[in-house]
C-alpha cells in the first residue's frame, strides 16, 4: 500500500523547472533529514510524494529533493 | 536475454493471435518473479525482453540462427501470460527488428503545424501547465490529439495506456496547439509500473511557445 502528502512548497518549485519522466510525474531520490536516501520515488503533479505506507515519513522531513538520472 | 519457451506454454502461445508475422508481444511474469516483463516472443518458441538490449538480442538471434538460438538458451517459465492487443499498444518491430523507442529515446522533431496535443491528468490544476503564459512547462509530457480520441473511442484506460503511476482517475484534457519552432520528442510508452503503455507521447524539452495551450476540457472532451 502506498499513502500520498504534498512535498513543501520550495521543493514543488524547484521540480515544476525539471522534466518529468512520464505525463504527470517524476521518479526522484528523496533526502530525510535523517541521512537516509529513498530512490525512485514517484512524485505526481511536481507536488504529490507517494511512499510507501509503512514508512511514515512526513513531508517536514524532506531535506531535498533530486531527480533520478535514467538508467 | 533470450530464453526458451516450455513446451506447455509454446501450445498456449500457438492459440493466441499474433501480434505481427511471426512474433508477439505479452506481458507476463518470469516463474517466482513478481514483476511484470514485456516480452517479444518469436514463433511462439523464444522470448527476449523488450527492453534497451532487445536490439541486440534480436540481431543475434537473426546472425546464429532461428535454430541454433532455440537449442542453446534455457527453458524460461512463464505465468500470467496476456496478449498486448491494439494497434497503439505497443510498438511493432521494423524490418531490421529494431522497435520504436520512448519519446526520450527519439530524435527532436519539429510541428508541422498542424500538431495538436492533449496531456491528460488528474489535477486541475496540473503544474506543467503555465496558466499565465499559456504554455506547457519545459520537460513536459503530452500525448497526441489522434491517441487521446483513439484511447476515449475505444474507452480505453489513460493510466494503463500511458503508463501512469498511480490509480488516480484521468479527470482533465488540457489542449496544447504547439507552433513549428516548439521541437518535440515523439515516442511510444514503455510499459511501467505494472501498466500496459503503448499510446503515443511527445515530450517537449523546452515547453512550448507562449498562447499554445488553448483550452482545458473535462477528459472525454475533442476541442477543437
Amino acid at each position: 500500500m502506498t499513502s500520498q502528502f504534498k512535498i513543501p512548497e520550495k521543493f514543488v518549485h524547484q521540480l515544476a523547472k525539471l522534466p518529468e519522466s512520464g505525463m504527470g510525474y517524476q521518479l526522484v531520490k528523496i533526502f530525510l533529514s535523517d541521512g537516509k536516501v529513498l530512490r525512485k520515488r514517484k512524485v505526481l503533479n511536481s507536488s504529490i510524494l507517494v511512499v510507501d505506507e509503512e514508512e511514515d515519513i512526513s513531508s517536514s522531513e524532506i531535506e531535498g529533493i533530486e531527480l533520478e538520472q535514467p538508467e | 536475454m533470450i530464453f526458451k519457451i516450455i513446451p506447455s506454454q509454446q501450445e498456449e502461445l500457438k492459440s493466441l493471435p499474433e501480434t505481427g508475422m511471426g512474433y508477439q508481444f505479452i506481458q507476463a511474469k518470469f516463474k517466482e518473479e513478481y514483476v511484470q516483463r514485456e516480452l517479444i516472443v518469436l514463433n511462439a518458441e523464444l522470448i527476449v525482453d523488450n527492453d534497451p538490449q532487445k536490439e541486440d538480442n534480436l540481431k543475434a538471434i537473426f546472425l546464429e540462427g532461428f535454430g541454433f538460438s532455440v537449442r542453446t538458451s534455457v527453458y524460461q517459465e512463464l505465468e500470467d501470460i496476456k496478449l498486448i492487443t491494439g494497434t497503439a499498444s505497443l510498438s511493432a518491430p521494423t524490418e531490421a527488428g529494431a522497435l520504436l523507442s520512448s519519446a526520450k529515446e527519439s530524435p527532436v522533431i519539429y510541428p508541422d503545424g498542424q500538431l495538436y496535443c492533449v496531456r491528460l491528468s488528474a489535477y486541475d490544476d496540473d503544474i506543467r501547465i503555465d496558466k499565465t503564459n499559456n504554455c506547457l512547462l519545459p520537460g513536459s509530457f503530452t500525448t497526441t490529439k489522434k491517441d487521446y480520441e483513439d484511447c476515449v473511442n475505444a474507452k480505453d484506460d489513460p493510466v494503463e495506456r500511458y503508463a501512469l503511476p498511480n490509480g488516480q482517475k484521468i479527470d482533465w484534457a488540457f489542449h496544447v496547439l504547439p507552433r513549428v519552432k516548439d521541437g518535440y520528442r515523439f515516442g511510444t510508452v514503455k510499459p511501467e509500473f505494472g501498466k500496459r503503455g503503448g499510446g503515443e507521447e511527445c515530450f517537449f524539452e523546452t515547453g512550448t511557445s507562449f498562447g499554445t495551450f488553448k483550452k482545458q476540457t473535462d477528459y472525454g472532451i475533442f476541442y477543437p
